[in-house]
């Protein structure tokens, strides 16, 4: 892809008004502008569901469920918040290469933010949530962390992104919004064994996650380029 | 190899303390929370052994056990319409309540008072070292080292890494707090390190009416200090075959 970038600078250069450098170069002629900034919002949501076989047995076994099962998800809500507080989930995020990993333009500055949004504000506000009025502008947002343990499909950690992209105002000029998910074998961690082992998997999986994600946005960002 | 399995869980616990005395052998097997640091070190405790077979007896008030407390209280609340993640669901006429109830200084207090070391296997006569301030979380989980510039030769430390509320219609409330103790005799790395949750029940906080305001701080501010005690427990276990 750098290479692409590079060949394709190298045509707008030399060639003005090649149809090749007006198709593949806008990352590149964002690069040689100032550069885009990917701010990047922790989420605020954790959340932790059980459901057993007593959940197809209709009101009374919903009951039956959550009288079993409410106890150890509001633990397990509580883990989730401790092992991917949002230091944490920014020191994953910031670990991997996120310009690259959303095609975004290379050079992109990313901007932590260490307090999360409000959740519920995450759909309504459609302007900028920082201050920074950069001509290249975009958002990462991390929605919902959520812990799911099913019957059949066994325990899983889910995890809603959003990236918007802003032009030079205040306008989205596009989002794409997505779960990303994949399975745990050690989280949660048995009474008293330790802890270390099912904290590390949930940043792992949260990593793997955002690939997920960053994969499809890639390919719903491609598509919009065509 | 005849081996004496002793449940050492909850009042269990108590009871093996306090056999010591009378019952040197057993409480050996069961790992001794009482002893003297000087005793443990004479008799070079299992966990220590593998590393440091030739090490000296160092006198125990040069020996250092560190504490921090954690940040800020997370909270977990689920009601019967709505979760909450940044307090109590307060019903009409309940007092408001601190958003960090047991905050670092009411943390450090406890523990000065309560004196941990002395529930840590072979860490009985160890120095409390009790730090004021948190630590990020990323400090304390990607620390390889001591996190102090202590050069104690016998050196360990006990981090709250966590605390946090949490409540469902369901089972009611308790206070869970996640604990990170590292052993490194003297060594800069750690010997070992075990961190999991301790979790205790709660009664009566949050409180329901104004009046039961003292009382429910009271029992949080107790519940804690069990934390420490039901995490000292597990600490004190051999280590258990990973799932």
């Amino acid at each position: 892809m750098k290479l692409t970038i590079a060949l394709a600078a190298a045509a707008a250069a030399f060639l003005p008004g090649a149809a090749l450098a007006q198709d593949a170069a806008a990352p590149a002629a964002a690069a040689a502008g100032p550069a885009c900034e990917l701010h990047v919002w922790p989420a605020e949501r954790m959340s932790a569901t059980t459901t057993g076989w007593l959940s197809g047995f209709g009101v009374v076994g919903a009951l039956a469920e959550a009288a079993n099962n409410s106890g150890p998800d509001a633990n397990r809500r509580a883990q989730l918040a401790s092992a991917l507080d949002s230091q944490s989930q920014l020191a994953a995020l910031q670990s991997m290469n996120l310009p690259e990993l959303l095609a975004l333009p290379a050079g992109t500055v990313v901007v932590p933010h260490e307090t999360p949004l409000v959740r519920n504000t995450m759909n309504r506000v459609k302007t900028r949530r920082s201050d920074s009025t950069a001509g290249c502008y975009y958002e990462l947002v991390t929605a919902d962390v959520a812990y799911r343990k099913a019957a059949i499909y066994g325990r899983s950690l889910r995890t809603l992104f959003m990236l918007r992209e802003f032009g030079n105002d205040q306008e989205i000029d596009f989002e794409y919004k997505s779960w990303g998910g994949n399975g745990l074998s050690h989280f949660p961690p048995a009474e008293g064994e330790d802890v270390t082992v099912a904290m590390t998997e949930l940043t792992d999986v949260f990593k793997r996650n955002f690939e997920e994600y960053a994969n499809n946005e890639r390919n719903a960002m491609a598509r919009r380029r065509r | 190899m005849f081996m004496l399995t002793v449940p050492v869980r909850g009042t269990a616990f108590a009871v093996a303390a306090a056999m010591l005395g009378a019952a040197p052998l057993l409480a050996q097997d069961a790992a001794p929370p009482q002893a003297q640091a000087s005793q443990a070190q004479a008799a070079a405790p299992s966990e220590t052994q593998d590393s440091t077979p030739a090490a000296a007896p160092v006198p125990a008030s040069e020996c250092e056990f560190h504490v921090w407390p954690g940040d800020r209280m997370k909270w977990a609340v689920t009601g019967w319409w709505r979760v909450s993640s940044s307090g109590p669901i307060y019903r009409e006429g309940a007092p408001a309540i601190p958003s960090n109830p047991v905050d670092a200084a009411a943390q450090i207090e406890i523990m000065v008072r309560e004196q941990p070391q002395q529930h840590f296997a072979g860490k009985a006569g160890y120095r409390l070292v009790a730090h004021d301030a948190p630590l990020p979380s990323l400090a304390i989980r990607g620390a390889t080292g001591r996190l102090s510039d202590s050069t104690s030769p016998c050196y360990a430390e006990l981090i709250v890494d966590d605390l946090a509320f949490a409540q469902d219609p369901f089972s009611g409330a308790r206070l869970r707090t996640l604990f990170r103790y590292r052993d490194f005799g003297p060594d800069a790395e750690p010997q070992r390190s075990f961190s999991t949750w301790g979790e205790v029940d709660l009664t009566a906080f949050p409180p329901q009416r104004q009046d039961q305001y003292d009382a429910s701080m009271a029992e949080l501010r107790h519940a804690f200090r069990n934390n420490i005690l039901a995490f000292a427990v597990h600490a004190n276990r051999p280590p258990r075959p990973r799932r």
